[in-house]
């Protein structure tokens, strides 16, 4: 009897709560499922999707190849298709790294409009939360609708594979989403924030974006079937120049008196900047931490400037010759600097063949004579800036100019050459009057194109500006910068990888 | 030539069989005697006594005393008992005294097999043993080493020839593409990982059963594709307290060098380099350490400055005894070992203590114990030519033109230009610290409970406890040291395993025994729990703190820890049914759920089932007298593969960082992507094997074919990136392996005290990959390419056709049809490469199939030759028909761009003026010589001459004295250390690579054990 009570007993012990016991937990690493239980899950899942936009993929040197590269500003050392335009094809490798960085942020703001609702916390911080993640897919489906065109609208995320293999939906209803998604922010974003919150998407920053998008969806586009270049609806310049209103008489945003403050350390996130890509400087290094790789790559290889000179960005000539002689320029073009020596070098030599952009070397420090000095830098901090207000203020005159003509004037705001004149007086030139474009819409939108260029040159806007306006063909053969550029130009190719893992995609036109 | 010395052997067996018994002359007697077992005091109890050719036989007393009247004088008697081998004596009359020795071999031995021991008769699926004798013919540190060419059917590979060096066994080919390859090892039925192998000793071993066919494993359900080697160690008998001392010493030597160029042939050689691609010579005597070739000489012999002679020391000391209630072993091991290159060192101190504890009649406690510390510092054991410390690496990086010291005695810095190390070998090797320390403890605590007659329950609670510290310190003697100023590692891991086991047989016989049953039903639970931890710091004031005191360094790494844990559950069950000894059945099915998976997924079922047909005993073959066993084995069964790592059936988050209100805050993003549905590789496999005996089993052959399939194979699968990932691990592929195992033993000579045994196998496996997930059917992974409808492990790349001696080559290369240039960019001396798909050009549609890393088959041939007290013994392995990729060579060889000394092939290099008609391709030229070579050979891995006498007298049961030789020739044409190597062993599809291998140093080893 004994040994059948120690049996059975043995046996007893052992057996049963199984469920438990199987179940897999990981120690190391956070899954999807035990995370998004409380308000930090919450906003950490968002942060992340900021610090996707950060990336190397991105913001950080990727997005620029694709939106400055194809402009006849920029010029990039190597034989880059993105940059001459020669045989731009469907393996290029920056189109298909850009391409999957955007989709994984889309997928993280998916995730995060999926996972959150469902929270219990603070209802002032979910819908700020969902309201972030909500700009940035906005953000991140601009980008990506103007560079592809027709392009699958992916809202939900899914582990299954089949359910992975999506058509491509006409541009429109991507927009249609951009603007659902804007308008959601504009309604749960707050107007400003402050200390360790600085740097998050405002109402603002989704009002302006709307107001580009709206521009954009007047303006120029191809279409990815046939390869036409398409006019959107006009009717979206009220829209635009409305929204621009807004942010103009929101009273919260201003021009620095010097332009070269912009990208001052000191200034980030101050009165002129709207939205901002965030970078910290001496927190980790540029690879992997929060620091920027931008910087090294605008210093020439061999001047010694920083410790890291990847000279990856270059000037194009004829741009900087053709620059009006205002305080942009110097601050705009790195033409001279002094070496370790304290000697002079200047443009042209063998370190600098053409000039360098300046603009964005504030993080390294500045000698006598406001000469860019030899240092030793580590990482770099300097922030992208995606929307800032002199943005919005050339916006907003190209928008009422094609609604009411340059002479449009109903007060000192509401008038066509306000905003153009306020970046234009900022920088050191003199303001226009009608009578310099002779009342003529078309002369004066070549005229805030140009501007646009001189104003925002290498922060992100080149190839977009020249799409929207439909000069993009005629305004780089003008340049002698690409003799191969066409019409199917106007959009980027499907990558190749993409369509092999997804046969329903279908490659736009001309490539 | 190997059929020619079977077919010679079947012969001798024969003609053998039918002289022996023909003593026989009538004459009635009674014949007492005592059977004693191989060891002085021991008395075989219940021993049969058989007079041969008839039903006369009776079993032994108390005492092992007989007392038997036989029909006719001199009598043969056959004296059995079980374990043991059955002997035979001639007998005139009188008194006799019968020893037996132990045997492994017998037929009725008992083997060990999933959750319980089995009659060898009795079983229906493959299994194949070795016994404690073989395994300890070699003098060996690990017992992975010792089953090479032991075994059909398994292939074992040396991955580092290295002190504690790894090896790969690999169970009838490899079942999986991203799982482990690795067998399931289960010691004394605690299951461990292959690291284990170096913890204890296989002094240690009684015994070791390979589990093949899917019958044998299935017991093991989602562990057990990759098959099951089971180790049993040593127990005490009743009897007398016995004590036995064994040790060895090996001296191993380096096999060969690599051959690569002296200092003046190197200067040379690099200043045409430079000249042919347009550069100034920099040999030109203007600097110390780039003096003129002609002032060189030999220059520095690298390998040799970094290489010595090994040696290596063991020894064991095994107590065991036991009385009625108690039986108990207990054995201490030192093992020491100096690796034949500079630094690698292995040490081990092992103890094992098994008890098991009769309380009553009913009631049985068994404690096993065993404690292993190893301490290996690893110089040498790299594989890898990026890394920067390698020693092998950096001897061929090094320019031959240097000295080992520089002018004030400090170690000489790689001036080579090309080399991307500026190390210098011997520094590495002598002044690196560094030390990886194990302790592996299992505790197995088992009752056994026989409650009623036939059933017994078993319960067993076992732990094992691996704890790992890994130091490692880089002196600024060496070059990355002095940049760092001193760099210091520590990692740490702690690993748990525990086990709780509850096992129910029952055993029956009814109907005059003619029908036997026996039933086994089992649960088990697992838990295993890992946790590593490390730092790492630098800039140290001082090499004097090595890596104790992390506090003194300047700079330090953030440190990082992890944690895992995995669960697993088991339902198993057996059935084991016999008729008549005829006809055999059994059926197993064990039920795992695994923590691996979803919800939904965790569980899964193995069954298995097989038939054996013991025509012996059918009444047909029961006289028919040459053939002593013939059985006829088919077997089914499904296994699985949980190997698939952590976790991977999760989505997980990484932590990204973002910047807000100027400080660092976290992110977590969605970083890798789960297939939710994820289950195991599950292995279908057939077997179909034969056991034949002839002539009392004096003559044995196993044959077995068999018939795997593994479906649902893990594959990272590329997806659409458009859902924001770019791959899933998910169940796509399949794959199949199909095999012949052929294994023969026999007695060959067995006359006057001359006994020769003879044994050999032969084992062939082919793989195929039959679907996999890509669009074209094609898949890369660890440089092997591979393709649906072929083999896994295929060499792939441009066909190499010489290389062009003239212009004129280049000029009348052309495509047959266009008349156009196939290579128009070639230069003479370049590479030429064969336009496989005609298509006028050299592209990567032109690749082939340089070669097959698996074999055609491998074998084994090895002897015991037996002469009153001393045997010599020998073992041949071989391999045949496989392909190495030798990486090694291909960096020694690569002269396009020149980055490391070379071999000395290269003085054969094609020049205009001074060698036009040399074959080996142009310095500074285009394309790179072949690499891919073949792998066969033939190896003496053992011979072993020992001499072993007793000396009752002084209390001594025996002396075995003992010398012999390891890896002692090798016949191959391949080029690099030694044919038996893949460095790639972690690759479940990469056979054969040799990158940077460590020298399989040849071995002369002296020893003797001796048994009080």
């Amino acid at each position: 009897m004994k040994k059948t009570i120690l049996s059975i007993f043995v046996i007893g012990v052992c057996a049963g709560c199984h469920e438990q016991f199987l179940e897999e937990k990981s120690y190391s690493q956070i899954s999807v499922e035990n995370s998004f239980k409380t308000e930090e899950d919450a906003i950490m899942a968002v942060n992340a999707a900021y610090s996707l936009l950060a990336g190397e993929t991105y913001y950080d040197n990727t997005y620029m190849l694709m939106a400055d590269g194809p402009s006849d500003m920029m010029l990039t050392e190597w034989n880059n298709p993105l940059d001459n335009y020669n045989n731009l094809n469907n393996t290029d490798d920056n189109v298909k790294t850009f391409w999957n960085a955007a989709w994984k942020v889309n997928a993280q703001t998916n995730l995060v409009m999926e996972r959150v609702p469902a929270i219990d916390m603070d209802p002032v911080v979910k819908n700020r939360v969902l309201g972030e993640a909500s700009f940035i897919r906005a953000l991140n489906y601009f980008h990506l609708v103007r560079f592809f065109g027709n392009i699958p609208l992916i809202t939900k995320t899914t582990t299954n594979v089949d359910e992975m293999l999506v058509e491509q939906v006409p541009s429109d209803k991507i927009y249609e989403q951009i603007i659902t998604d804007l308008e959601f922010a504009c309604e749960n974003l707050p107007d400003a924030y402050e200390g360790a919150d600085v740097g998050r998407a405002t109402r603002w920053a989704a009002k302006s974006l709307l107001a580009k998008v709206y521009l954009t969806m007047a303006g120029y586009r191809e279409d990815p079937l046939t390869g036409e270049l398409i006019k959107g609806d006009s009717k979206y310049y009220k829209n635009t120049a409305d929204l621009c209103l807004e942010v103009i008489q929101s009273g919260l945003f201003d021009l620095f008196e010097n332009f070269a403050d912009i990208y001052e350390d000191e200034n980030e996130n101050l009165v002129e900047d709207i939205f901002s890509i965030q970078y910290l400087d001496g927190a980790g290094g540029y690879s992997g931490g929060v620091g920027t790789t931008k910087t090294p790559r605008f210093v020439p290889k061999g001047s010694k400037l920083a410790a890291v000179e990847w000279k990856t960005y270059a000037v194009e000539k004829l741009f900087y010759e053709n620059f009006p002689d205002d305080d942009r320029k110097a601050a705009t073009f790195l033409v001279s600097y002094l070496d370790e020596n304290d000697a002079l070098v200047t443009m042209p030599s063998a370190i600098l063949p053409y000039p360098f952009v300046r603009k964005f070397l504030s993080d390294i420090h500045e000698g006598s004579d406001k000469q860019y000095k030899a240092v030793d830098g580590k990482d770099y901090g300097d922030n992208y800036i995606v929307l800032r207000y002199a943005d919005v203020l050339l916006m907003y005159s190209e928008a009422l100019n094609e609604l009411y003509g340059p002479s449009y004037n109903n007060g000192t705001v509401e008038n066509t050459l306000y905003g153009i004149n306020r970046v234009r007086t900022r920088a050191g030139s003199k303001a226009y009057t009608v009578a310099d474009c002779n009342d003529d819409p078309d002369m004066l939108r070549t005229m805030i194109l140009d501007e646009r260029c001189w104003e925002l040159c290498f922060e992100g806007h080149g190839w977009f500006d020249y799409v929207r306006h439909g000069v993009l063909v005629e305004r780089l053969l003008v340049a002698g910068r690409a003799t191969n550029v066409a019409q199917h130009n106007y959009l980027m190719p499907i990558p190749f990888s993409a369509r092999q893992t997804n046969p329903l995609l279908k490659q736009n036109y001309g490539y | 030539m190997r059929t020619g010395i079977l077919n010679c052997f079947l012969v001798i067996c024969v003609f053998l069989s039918i002289t022996s018994g023909l003593f026989a002359q009538p004459q009635e007697r009674t014949i007492t005697g005592k059977v004693v077992l191989n060891d002085l005091s021991e008395p075989a109890v219940g021993a049969v006594v058989q007079e041969k050719g008839t039903n006369n036989a009776l079993a032994t007393s108390t005492g092992g005393q007989f007392s038997l009247k036989v029909s006719n004088t001199p009598a043969t008697l056959v004296v059995s008992y079980m374990g043991y081998k059955t002997q035979e004596v001639v007998v005139k009359g009188g008194s006799v005294e019968v020893v037996l020795e132990e045997d492994s071999q017998s037929l009725d031995e008992v083997v060990v097999v999933a959750y319980g021991t089995m009659k060898k008769s009795d079983l229906t699926g493959s299994v194949a043993s070795v016994s404690a004798e073989e395994i300890n013919s070699m003098p060996v540190s690990s017992l992975d080493k010792a089953l090479q060419g032991r075994v059909p059917g398994v292939s074992v590979k040396t991955a580092s020839a290295s002190p504690g060096g790894s090896m790969e066994v690999v169970i009838r080919g490899g079942n999986s593409l991203m799982s482990g390859l690795d067998p399931l090892y289960v010691i004394d039925g605690f299951p461990v990982d292959k690291s284990y192998m170096n913890s204890f000793s296989p002094d240690d071993v009684a015994s070791i059963e390979v589990l093949k066919d899917a019958s044998a494993t299935a017991l093991y359900g989602s562990r057990a594709s990759n098959g099951v080697v089971l180790i049993t160690t040593k127990k005490g008998r009743k009897g007398r307290t016995k004590v036995e001392y064994s040790n060895y010493f090996n001296f191993q030597f380096v096999p060969k060098d690599l051959n690569l160029l002296n200092g003046s042939e190197f200067a040379m050689i690099y200043n045409e380099y430079l000249e042919n691609t347009g550069l100034d010579p920099v040999y030109v005597g203007d600097n110390r350490y780039f003096p003129a070739p002609e002032e060189i000489g030999e220059g520095t012999n690298w390998f040799d400055q970094i290489t010595r002679m090994g040696f290596a020391q063991n020894h064991q000391l095994t107590v065991s005894g036991g009385s009625d209630k108690v039986n108990y072993m207990l054995s201490a091991n030192y093992n020491n070992h100096e690796g034949v290159i500079i630094g690698g060192d292995f040490n081990r101190i092992s103890l094992r203590s098994n008890t098991d504890y009769k309380v009553n009649k009913w009631l049985t406690i068994s404690n096993n114990f065993s404690f292993g510390r190893t301490d290996r510092s690893g110089s040498g054991d790299n594989t890898d030519f990026d890394t920067t410390n390698g020693t092998i690496a950096n001897m061929i990086k090094m320019s031959p033109a240097l000295p080992v010291y520089d002018i004030n005695g400090n170690y000489m810095q790689n001036n080579f230009p090309g080399a991307n190390s500026l190390e210098n070998p011997v520094a590495i090797a002598k002044e690196i610290d560094q030390s990886n320390v194990i302790d592996n403890m299992i505790e197995n605590l088992s009752i056994v409970i026989t409650p009623y007659k036939g059933f017994t329950f078993t319960s067993r609670l076992g732990i094992n406890v691996k704890n790992n510290r890994n130091d490692n310190y880089t002196p600024r003697t060496t070059v990355s040291g002095s940049n760092t100023n001193g760099s210091a590692s520590i990692s740490v891991g702690s690993y748990t395993s525990i086990i709780n086991e509850n096992i129910l047989t029952y055993d029956s016989d009814f109907r005059d025994k003619r029908h036997r049953l026996s039933l086994m039903a089992g649960y088990s639970i697992q838990k295993e729990v890992n946790k590593t931890a490390g730092l790492s710091a630098s800039n140290f004031p001082s090499d004097f703190f090595l890596t104790n005191n992390m506090g003194a360094a300047t700079e330090h790494d953030p440190g990082s820890s992890w944690k895992t844990a995995s669960q697993l559950v088991s339902y198993l069950g057996r059935i084991n049914y016999v008729f008549d000894d005829r006809y055999l059945l059994t059926l197993t099915g064990r039920a795992d759920g695994s923590s691996r998976f979803a919800e939904g997924h965790k569980w899964g079922f193995f069954p298995s089932a097989a038939v054996a047909w013991n025509m012996k005993n059918e009444s047909f073959l029961k006289d028919v007298g040459p053939i002593s066993n013939l059985k006829l084995r088919l077997s089914w069964g499904m296994t699985g593969n949980q190997n698939i790592g952590l976790y991977k059936s999760m989505s997980l988050l990484a932590i990204n960082k973002y910047v807000f209100g100027n400080s660092v805050v976290n992110g977590i993003a969605s970083s890798v992507l789960a297939d939710p549905e994820l289950k195991w590789e599950t292995t279908s496999q057939y077997n179909v094997g034969i056991d034949y005996g002839m002539f009392n089993n004096r003559l044995s052959v196993t044959a077995e074919y068999y018939y795997k399939v593994t479906n649902d194979l893990l594959l990272n699968q590329t997806i659409p990136s458009t859902s924001g990932y770019s791959q899933i691990l998910t169940n796509v592929g399949k794959l199949q392996n199909q095999g012949f195992e052929f294994g023969i033993r026999g007695v060959a000579l067995d006359r006057n005290g001359f006994r020769l045994t003879l044994s050999g196998s032969l084992s062939l496996n082919r793989n195929k990959l039959l679907e996999v997930n890509t669009e074209n059917g094609e898949l890369w992974m660890d440089d092997i390419f591979m393709k649906e409808g072929y083999p896994i492990g295929l060499f792939r790349g441009q066909d190499f056709m010489g290389i062009f001696k003239s212009q004129q080559e280049i000029d009348e290369y052309v495509h047959p049809e266009t008349g156009q240039k196939i290579m128009p960019g070639a230069k003479p001396g370049d590479v030429k490469y064969r336009d496989v798909n005609n298509d006028g050009k050299i592209s990567g549609e032109d690749w082939v199939i340089l070669g097959n890393s698996n074999p055609d088959f491998i074998w084994n041939f090895g002897g015991d030759f037996e002469y009153k007290n001393v045997m010599l013994s020998f073992l041949f392995i071989g391999s045949q028909g496989n392909s190495i990729r030798n990486k090694t060579k291909a960096y020694y060889t690569q002269v396009s761009t020149m980055r490391s000394n070379l071999s000395r092939d290269v003085l054969d290099r094609w020049h205009e003026t001074k060698n036009p008609d040399g074959n080996f391709m142009r310095l500074g030229g285009t394309g790179t010589m072949p690499n891919v070579e073949d792998g066969s050979f033939v190896k003496l891995q053992n011979i072993r001459l020992s001499y072993r006498f007793r000396l009752p007298k002084l209390g001594i049961e025996e002396i075995d004295l003992f010398v012999s030789a390891q890896n002692v020739f090798t016949i191959t044409d391949y080029s690099g250390f030694d044919p038996d190597i893949n460095t790639m062993s972690d690759s479940n599809v990469n056979f054969g690579t040799d990158n940077a291998a460590f020298p399989n140093p040849k071995v002369l080893s002296a020893g003797f054990s001796i048994k009080f």
